[in-house]
């Protein structure tokens, strides 16, 4: 990617909670959850707010939950795979039947649940 | 170890305008439930505090019960500790849970006849008493229908497994059910989704399920509880 500006936006099928620097995001299409590194909690609270400018100190960080869905961008088409996931995020899985069994997964941008 | 049977247990809360739909939809379901063997089942009412409106409609039901009606007083304390007194006290191998509100289905007493060991999840259907929201966990279809998908509290388990989680956590006022299942997850229990209705729920405009943003935020404290476990 070769950029000035780097636009992200939450990524339509997540939602997330953040108390101080502990972020936690859902992805409530796959059920599995995301505990976000500090850097990554912020450029998820900027783009939770609408779409965010990434500083380029986070440019990484942002690649990563772009590749991972976390967050969208215009520019994802031209990223390739980037390196170690934990500098964003630390994924789970083992509870992904659970979550999708509950309520959370009807949650989306216009509130929750979701009418067809 | 009880012995094999079911123990279908009700929190009751100022249930009086539903508590006997779903009374009978228990006996309903006893009777036409499609088993081999009849099964040996007990509806346990947990009256969360006074309530005698209910109590005397249990009271009046009670002889028309397919199977014993047990009614048990306790202090106001909330349904996930009215839930644990019925867990407490069931007599058999085998519990569920169907709230005051709700409805049982045949479905459910017939896969709880198998008498797994392990935990049993079917879907709901949702029937609107009154306009309003979709509860949590549904799926709408506009304003006619609501697609049935899993639904955590109609849970089917070991009395004993659950006893040995020490049932529900009391201090949770929302989540508790999710907080359970997680808990059997961890306990090592299988829990297999079926695609049978387990539970009729009805919207009647008090369900706490409308909370959406306590649910919500139920969920992610439940979440970091549970992450580096």
């Amino acid at each position: 990617m070769d950029s000035r500006i780097f636009s992200v936006f939450r990524g339509k099928t997540f939602i997330g909670d953040r108390i101080g620097d502990d972020t936690i995001v859902i992805n409530t299409k796959t059920g599995a959850y995301y505990s976000l590194t500090p850097a990554a909690g912020v450029v998820w609270e900027n783009a939770e707010n609408g779409a965010s400018s990434v500083p380029r100190d986070d440019w990484d960080v942002a690649k990563i939950m772009v590749l991972e869905g976390i967050l969208v961008s215009p520019a994802h088409s031209q990223m390739a795979e980037t390196g170690d996931a934990s500098i964003a995020f630390v994924k789970y899985t083992e509870m992904a039947d659970i979550l999708l069994a509950d309520p959370i997964h009807e949650v989306d941008a216009e509130g929750w649940p979701k009418l067809l | 170890m009880n012995p094999l049977g079911l123990s279908i247990i009700t929190p009751v809360f100022k249930s009086e305008m539903t508590i006997l739909r779903a009374l009978q939809s228990v006996s309903t379901a006893w009777s036409a439930a499609d088993t081999d063997m009849t099964i040996p089942c007990e509806h346990i009412l947990v009256l969360d505090g006074p309530d005698v409106e209910s109590e005397s409609i249990a009271e009046f039901f009670r002889p028309d019960s397919s199977i014993p009606l047990r009614i048990v007083h306790k202090a106001h304390s909330g349904v996930a500790a009215s839930r644990n007194v019925g867990i407490g006290l069931a007599q058999y191998s085998h519990v569920t849970f169907l709230d005051a509100d709700d409805e049982i289905t045949a479905d459910r007493l017939a896969h709880a006849s198998r008498f797994l060991p392990n935990a049993l999840i079917g879907l709901q259907s949702v029937v609107y008493d009154t306009k309003s929201r979709p509860p949590i966990g549904t799926r709408a279809q506009g304003l006619t229908g609501v697609q049935p998908n899993r639904y955590l509290m109609s849970l089917v388990a070991p009395t004993s497994t659950i006893l040995e989680l020490g049932g529900f956590r009391e201090e949770l006022k929302l989540g508790e059910d999710l907080d359970l299942v997680v808990r059997l997850r961890k306990l090592g229990v299988s829990i297999d989704f079926v695609s049978s209705i387990f539970t009729i729920r009805h919207v009647t405009g008090r369900n706490i399920s409308l909370d959406y943003e306590g649910t919500k935020s139920a969920i992610f404290s439940l979440l970091r509880r549970f992450r580096n476990q």
